[in-house]
């Protein structure tokens, strides 16, 4: 009987485990040296949440339901969290239960409330605390308490005001987090029964945000001698030291999947679509909300635009993502409007005046739907995602470097990793880059089932 | 292919009923009318124990913590 371990490492790159670091990470190396491995091609754009809906489902965001953490309440226009509840598609596990395949689901995003299923569920880190509806059995949750501290079990921050966390504290939390995160799926490898195996550490994700410009010296704010150059390959060697620590519970013919949704990339600095948008006519802020940013660097929010001025707005981050207003601009301008605001946006230049290598991105082009409810007009790439889009309000002109909270020093890029190791699969070394879509279906074929009619990717080519 | 499991139990529902779940089960993914009454069951069993729940996914309270959160972090997408 087939069984598959989806090892997730949250934004992990390619240039950092393949290129730098792999001989320093032995388990990895071994399971890349077993079997196959490759870059996978993140979703468009690269966004956690969608990636890995996208990894455990074989569809897009249009299908699954959700294009962000956040949507648009369009009764209120209020920004809201997205939840399980809105995702519209079928993920693996629940196709496994239909086949009665036992699926153990660790801090996968989009999981939050959890629904049940064949098996077991931990949700992911847009879960409030360890008192909501988070763990399916709910009987499990005295387990997981007598484990350890809950309070970072799904990320790494509590209630901490407005400010970032510095980054003595961001590393605590986050080995806290991920120390607790691993000591589950051991508890449960070897107490439960299982044929799927999925948990996404979202750890390394928070310390490259941060951590780029400390070991990077071709980062614009490099800091020479930083006392945490190392703090980022430590963390990745203690992923893969506990990695190997699971790797020795499984059966020896279990497949070992490792993988990110997305990589990361050094960040040259912000571009205020918004403030970009204003200028060029096409975004009207209330009149109160004007005022408000003139004192005060403020999120991006919805109830600051007047909607029944306003023709394009952005929200996203690091990519943007910009919305046509179609509700006061003539049907017939459509089209003409969003090629016009194509051509502009690739004339945006660096902050002194170098050209860009922009991409946009139409709807049609990236969306299986692409009339879906929250289906951005377009979606930009500033320079293949070396500039980052910034849709906060309140920071003067077009170029900044921090956000409305903070700096981070790297966003997400197009691709992240893809390892598969394990009984049955060829010794293939590096294979040709795939498209994170083709998980779900490589992970049913490995199991021997039918692969719904609606996934429209293939497997990948791995098998014996 | 049957196989032995200590953890699975024999359960009578009518046989007409039985025969129109097969005919249901046709042509999608539940590959036995068992398969389809345990996923039903589990899905109905899980809304009743959470009907005393709110609806949205998020109370108020519970969103503004994990948007607070996000903000802490510097977290954007």
């Amino acid at each position: 009987m087939v069984k598959i371990l989806v090892y997730g490492i949250d934004g992990a790159p390619p240039e950092l485990i393949f290129d730098r670091w792999l001989d320093d990470l032995p388990n990895i190396k071994s399971l890349l040296n077993k079997g196959a491995y490759t870059k996978i091609n993140s979703t468009i754009p690269p966004v956690t949440i969608i990636a890995w809906s996208a990894f455990a489902s074989g569809k897009d965001a249009s299908q699954i339901g959700a294009f962000s953490y956040t949507y648009k309440d369009h009764l209120t226009n209020k920004s809201r969290l997205i939840s399980s509840t809105h995702v519209k598609t079928e993920r693996v596990w629940d196709i496994l239960s239909k086949y009665n395949k036992r699926s153990i689901i660790l801090n996968v995003p989009l999981t939050y409330p959890v629904k049940p299923i064949k098996g077991i569920m931990i949700s992911g880190f847009l879960t409030p605390d360890i008192n909501s509806d988070c763990v399916y059995p709910k009987a499990l949750k005295d387990k997981i308490k007598e484990l350890g501290d809950t309070k970072f079990l799904f990320d790494v921050a509590g209630v901490a005001g407005h400010k970032s966390l510095d980054i003595d504290e961001l590393l605590k939390r986050t080995y806290e987090m991920t120390n607790l995160q691993i000591n589950i799926l051991k508890e449960l490898i070897v107490n439960e029964e299982w044929d799927f195996l999925m948990q996404v550490l979202i750890g390394s994700d928070r310390l490259q945000h941060m951590l780029w410009k400390h070991f990077d010296p071709t980062h614009k704010r490099f800091i020479e001698n930083s006392k945490y150059k190392n703090a980022l390959k430590d963390y990745y060697i203690y992923l893969d030291k506990r990695l190997g620590e699971i790797i020795s519970l499984l059966d020896k013919d279990t497949i070992v999947i490792v993988s990110s949704d997305h990589g990361m990339i050094k960040q040259e600095g912000k571009i205020n679509i918004n403030n970009w948008l204003i200028e060029k006519g096409y975004l009207v802020l209330t009149k109160e909300f004007a005022e408000e940013i003139k004192h005060k660097k403020t999120r991006q929010r919805f109830e600051g635009i007047d909607f029944n001025k306003t023709i394009a707005y952005a929200t996203g981050a690091y990519h943007a993502r910009v919305f046509i207003d179609q509700s006061i601009i003539p049907k017939e301008d459509y089209n003409k409007i969003r090629n016009k605001l194509i051509e502009e946006l690739k004339q945006i230049t660096d902050d002194k005046g170098n050209k860009l290598k922009t991409e946009v991105f139409k709807a049609e082009d990236i969306y299986h739907n692409p009339n879906a409810t929250g289906c951005p007009d377009l979606t930009v790439y500033f320079d293949e995602l070396r500039w980052a889009s910034n849709p906060d309000f309140g920071l003067p002109g077009l170029y900044s470097w921090k956000s409305a909270l903070g700096a981070d020093s790297a966003g997400h890029s197009k691709q992240g990793i893809f390892i598969i190791s394990g009984a049955g699969i060829s010794n293939l070394g590096k294979i040709k880059d795939i498209n994170i879509k083709q998980v779900t279906p490589t992970i049913l074929q490995l199991m021997g089932l039918p692969i719904p009619k609606d996934i429209k990717h293939k497997p990948i080519e791995v098998v014996k | 292919m049957k196989m032995a499991n200590l953890n699975i139990t024999t359960i009578s529902i009518p046989k007409p009923l039985a025969e129109k779940i097969k005919k249901r089960c046709e042509g999608t993914g539940f590959n036995s009318v068992s398969s389809y009454v345990t996923y039903v069951m589990r899905q109905v069993l899980s809304k009743v124990e959470n009907e005393s729940q709110p609806k949205e996914a998020f109370s108020e309270e519970d969103e503004r913590k994990v948007k607070e959160r996000l903000k802490s972090l510097g977290y954007l997408d």
